[in-house]
């Protein structure tokens, strides 16, 4: 072993084939086989026609029966005309996307105020919006069913997105970032004679680019997901979001589970063709959100 | 004190009879109401073609919007959040159980007034209705109020796959349970896998079309309570316990699973709607051995008859409250809709029964057609024919009917299972009742 | 708060005047405000209509005035058993007081607190089965679903996800596969998942779950319909001698049922690569040096993990706990897509029991007192693992 005048740290203890780390290897294998399953599954079952759904039931991927004996790729044609998913995708998308937009524009402001300006009741104000995390979602349904079909906005997107843009987490999450942001830069454009609008859009979210990111991403994908909201607050299928299409789409589907099958498929592919392509951004998003804050 | 009293006895008439009087003033022209409903793909379209039908047609102007809003079980998730926020549609399909609840929160229009109003009721019709269709919607829980109206009415049949039993020797479908038991046993082969009954033990309906047949039912004999610990139910659940144990029927794993079975040959036998034929006929045609003989007949009863006690069921529209130009414009929809006309028309989409007698002629081509049609219709005329519960809360009791069910059929001691059912209903009855 | 660079004069920021001082305050007022009337109206009302509504038997539609009438109904009208209940709650409450005053000694604090937090277990323990005989059992069946939920989800989710997450830090060729993988589950749509789920786990012999089981030499299984507890096929049935065990306490020994730990599964297979994620960036938080130091002074691989990474992730396993003792209490898709009427109620919690009081039942008034108490439970826990667990949590190095 060569000796030097101080130990250079080495950047990973080289790796040794050892019994412990091959068993380690295959058990995060089996582990990924276990994630992947469900969505081989999936598009096994799609693509096979009513009664191979019965006749060729074999559980495992490797077998050929897990398989169908020919693609029907029509299924995709008929559960996608069925159950309008064209529809549904271009809702789904609208409403999260205002959704997220919405959230950040109010709750960067909000942050905004909380973080870099001391104003009497600030703290008292900031614990209030926090407290309402903990509030369940079912506490949520009528009374905003309420006031939402009072304001008129039911089945429409405001309905199903403006209850949603009001974060508590979000400006808390914010307000972490924006307190970090040092006070002299903004100082110096405040000797310019810029006010706190221009303050907060030319400097402080310039530099915030990766929670804001964060922030949109989960408010994106909050709205895409969820379910029991727009259950009750769309009526027709013009606003109807995915996920309540595709629980339609079940139920009407019956015994059809290949249909039921090609639905789901429907619904997965282009998020995760999306996560695929922006993994990068997707997990740092993830991962960020979960930081200590 | 003697003007008071001559002042009472001119006002009292009009008091009591003024449900009637006041119908014959109100106008519906020109009256917008929208109508829910759970009718999807073609039959959502069918149904929207007889909408824009009524539309056009109709003297008074009225215009019905209709919207497929979902399966059942979301258009009544809607409902109440529409009622809780005072804005119900003026036309909602909705089953018995489910207008008991809009009517236990004062938010539904009985329609006994608008049935036998001079101007606008269908009196001298009501002999036309098959007998008990009329009956269902009218619940001792809110004082004989009329919670809906039938637009269309289905039964609860055996199917039966008539190519494997001729092949095994068995020339009819069985009339009693224990002719049922028997082919479920000669018609079991372990080595095609093929088994006699596919059993749905989560719709409690099938529970109910058995308990019947036993000559029983689901409520008290004055009709104003649950009465399920009873010998036909004890008997319907350990008969089907015993099948499932013999390996001669077996569960499902999800809903319609059993049509699935059917159609591919699998079970002999199962327990289905006749507004499911269309659909059986597309899983018999998607099977995989392809297409091969078979039919429907009554539920096997306890003993021979020929009048066998059968399940009707089906939803009911319903009139939620609004103003009373926009309830009886509903009313005039639901009214055109049930003449034999339109009914005819919508059987023809549908296969749903019409609920009128004198629809007969102009199905004839359906009955020439579809030899299993022509015998549901012959049943339902020869049928007794019995519903389920219409109270509030029913659907709660139909999972604890599912539940305990399930619970038999697992081995569980089917009189104790039964006791704290009975005891789950009670309760569940106490705590629906407006 | 404001980091503030050291030895930067702070002249200017103290020398506001009046008048700076007021544009300031009206100008954080104006900013607060969009957020402030959405959180308001969609969140803070909900919060006092749900506390209004709970005191009225309030069908679809207002009814009697109840005052406490539906909690009534919810625990029961017993004097002793809701003196119990009563007790364990204020024992409880002065725990978490106790724990929070920092200016006593850390002894006197922690000895307090333990003592009374056990005289909360107990009188917990003493109290609830009568509770629950006298007030709303499925809403008391409910609350023990959901806390066999949590104590099979949140450990194994963090001990599964922490595993992974180390085997996922070391640098090897497609590791960034592999950290797609895991996180797949968790991205993809609850509704269309859960309902490949449905099939997977289905009664068939043939369903992927049956042919796992048959391969391991069982017998079908009915999965997502059955209602019996997994305690006793497992482990046996319960010794005869706890014959004297109240009927309530025998419910827990029975275990969740089979139903229940099906959709156990589907949330680990769900979570698990969320919770691994959020480990790795804790991971990759902890300076390389410490690791590296260690190694120099000759630690063994589980020495360092046991005094180095595992407390250094503390952070990130508390706020993981938190956000899965709280998403236990929330979670609500899947458990409705995959229920069955079969299962018995025994995959019913607390918020599905919510959401068909309020539906199903039609029951607002009653389901605004279930939702206040389930509030006030969670706010409890939460506060609970703040003043517990969150002292454990060592911040920084």
């Amino acid at each position: 072993m060569a000796t030097e005048a101080r130990p250079r740290p080495r950047a990973q203890p080289r790796p040794r084939p050892t019994a412990g780390r091959a068993a380690l290897s295959v058990l995060l294998v089996l582990g990924a086989l276990v994630c992947l399953m469900p969505f081989l599954y999936l598009i096994a079952t799609s693509l096979k026609s009513a009664a191979e759904t019965i006749t060729r039931a074999s559980p495992f991927p490797f077998l050929p029966d897990f398989w169908p004996s020919v693609p029907r790729w029509s299924n995709y044609a008929e559960a996608w005309t069925r159950a309008s998913f064209s529809l549904y995708f271009r809702n789904s998308l609208i409403t999260a996307a205002v959704t997220a937009g919405g959230v950040v524009a109010a709750s960067s402001l909000a942050a905004y105020a909380f973080a870099k300006i001391r104003f009497a009741g600030s703290r008292a104000l900031l614990s209030i919006f926090v407290a309402t995390l903990i509030i369940p979602e079912s506490v949520y349904l009528v009374p905003n069913f309420i006031i939402v079909t009072r304001l008129g906005w039911y089945d429409t997107l405001a309905g199903l997105s403006v209850p949603f843009m009001g974060s508590a987490f979000s400006i808390f999450l914010l307000r972490q970032f924006f307190a970090q942001i040092p006070a002299e830069l903004l100082e110096s454009a405040r000797i310019d004679g810029a006010g706190h609008l221009r303050s907060l859009f030319s400097i402080v979210m310039p530099l915030s680019g990766a929670p804001l990111f964060t922030l949109a991403f989960l408010a994106f994908v909050g709205s895409w997901n969820s379910l029991q909201w727009p259950l009750v607050a769309t009526r027709t299928p013009r606003w109807r979001p995915l996920t309540v299409g595709l629980t339609t789409f079940i139920s009407d589907a019956g015994p059809e589970n290949q249909l039921i099958m090609a639905g789901a498929l429907i619904a997965i592919a282009p998020v995760i063709i999306f996560y695929l392509v922006a993994q990068k951004q997707f997990t740092e998003a993830i991962a960020r959100s979960g930081i200590k804050g | 004190m003697g003007k008071l009293v001559v002042f009472a006895a001119l006002i009292l008439p009009f008091a009591l009879g003024a449900q009637g009087t006041s119908l014959a003033g109100v106008d519906p022209a020109g009256a917008k109401i929208s109508f829910w409903y759970q009718h999807s793909g073609d039959r959502d379209k069918a149904m929207q073609g007889m909408i824009d039908e009524f539309n056009r047609a109709n003297p008074w102007k009225i215009t019905v919007h209709g919207e497929y809003a979902g399966p059942y079980d979301q258009v009544y998730n809607k409902m109440v959040a529409a009622i809780a926020a005072g804005k119900p549609p003026e036309l909602v399909v909705a089953y018995q159980n489910q207008s008991a609840t809009y009517a236990g929160s004062q938010a539904l229009t009985d329609l006994d007034p608008y049935v036998h109003d001079p101007t606008w009721g269908i009196e001298r019709d009501l002999g036309d209705f098959f007998s008990g269709f009329l009956s269902q919607d009218v619940t001792t829980q809110f004082g004989g109020m009329r919670l809906g109206f039938p637009p269309n009415r289905s039964i609860e049949v055996l199917y039966y796959n008539a190519s494997v039993m001729k092949a095994a020797g068995i020339a009819a479908p069985p009339r009693t349970w224990e002719e049922f038991a028997a082919d479920c046993r000669r018609l079991t082969n372990k080595q095609a896998d093929s088994y006699g009954y596919a059993l749905d033990n989560i719709d409690a309906s099938h529970v109910f079309a058995a308990v019947i047949s036993r000559g029983g039912g689901f409520v008290t004999p004055d009709g104003r309570g649950y009465a399920l610990n009873t010998p036909q139910m004890k008997d319907s659940m350990v008969f089907m316990r015993d099948l499932l144990r013999g390996g001669w029927a077996r569960k499902i794993a999800k809903k319609f699973d059993d049509q699935t079975e059917f159609g591919n040959e699998k079970s002999a036998f199962t327990l289905g709607s006749t507004s499911g034929l269309t659909y059986y006929a597309a899983a018999v045609k998607a099977g995989k051995n392809g297409v091969f003989d078979w039919g429907i007949a009554p539920v096997p009863q306890a003993a021979p008859t020929r009048s066998p006690a059968i399940d009707l069921y089906g939803a009911s529209v319903s009139v939620p409250r609004s103003t009373p130009q926009k309830q009886l414009a509903a009313w005039l929809f639901i009214r055109w809709f049930s003449e034999p006309r339109q009914q005819a028309a919508w059987t023809h989409v549908s296969l749903y029964f019409p609920v009128r007698k004198s629809a007969e002629p102009l199905i004839r081509d359906i009955l020439r057609s579809d030899p299993r049609f022509a015998r549901a219709w012959e049943l339902l005329k020869t049928a007794d024919l019995k519903s389920e519960p219409a109270f509030a809360g029913y659907d709660l009791v139909r999972d604890a009917i599912s539940a305990a069910y399930s619970r038999v059929l697992d081995g569980a001691d089917v009189d104790s299972t039964l006791e704290a059912l009975q005891a789950q209903a009670v309760r569940i009855f106490r705590e629906s009742a407006p | 708060m404001d980091s503030a660079r050291h030895g930067e004069p702070r002249r200017r920021t103290r020398a506001r005047i009046p008048a700076a001082r007021a544009r300031d305050a009206l100008a954080a007022w104006l900013f607060v405000t969009p957020s402030g009337i959405l959180i308001a109206v969609f969140g803070i009302f909900p919060l006092f209509f749900t506390i209004y509504v709970s005191l009225f038997k309030w069908r679809l539609t207002p009814g009697a005035f109840l005052g406490l009438g539906n909690f009534a109904e919810l625990f029961g009208t017993g004097g002793l058993p809701l003196i119990g209940l009563g007790a364990a709650i204020v024992a409880a409450a002065l725990s978490i007081l106790l724990l929070g005053r920092d200016g006593l000694p850390a002894g006197v604090r922690n000895a307090g607190g333990l003592t009374l937090g056990i005289l909360s277990a107990a009188a917990l323990a003493a109290s609830l089965p009568a509770v629950a005989a006298q007030g709303d059992k499925e809403v008391f069946d409910s609350l023990r679903v959901t806390v066999w939920y949590a104590l099979l989800t949140v450990p194994v989710q963090l001990a599964v996800g922490l595993s992974i997450a180390l085997l996922l830090t070391r640098k090897f060729r497609g590791r960034q596969v592999f950290r797609v993988i895991y996180l797949l589950p968790y991205v993809a749509p609850t509704v269309a998942t859960a309902a490949i789920f449905q099939l997977l786990f289905s009664l068939r012999p043939d369903s992927l779950a049956n042919q796992v089981a048959a391969a391991l030499g069982s017998q079908p299984l009915q999965w997502l319909q059955e209602p019996k507890g997994v305690l006793a096929p497992l482990f046996g049935a319960p010794p005869p001698g706890l014959g004297v065990v109240p009927a309530y306490w025998m419910e827990w020994v029975r275990g969740p049922s089979l139903a229940l730990v099906s959709i156990i599964f589907y949330s680990w297979w769900v979570f698990v690569g969320y919770y691994a994620l959020i480990y790795i960036n804790g991971l990759s938080a902890i300076p390389r040096q410490l690791f590296e130091a260690a190694e120099v002074d000759g630690a063994g691989k589980l020495r360092t993990f046991f005094s180095i990474t595992l407390p250094l992730l503390s952070p990130t396993t508390y706020f993981l706990t938190l956000l899965g003792v709280i998403g236990t209490f929330k979670a609500f898709t899947h458990l409705y897509v995959l229920r069955s009427a079969a299962a018995g109620g025994t995959t019913d919690s607390i918020s599905i029991e919510v959401f068909f009081t309020f539906f199903r039942k039609a029951r607002l008034g009653y389901a605004s007192a279930i939702s206040i108490v389930l509030f006030l439970t969670v706010l409890g826990l939460t506060l609970i693992q703040q003043r517990t667990l969150e002292r454990r949590v060592t911040y920084g190095d």
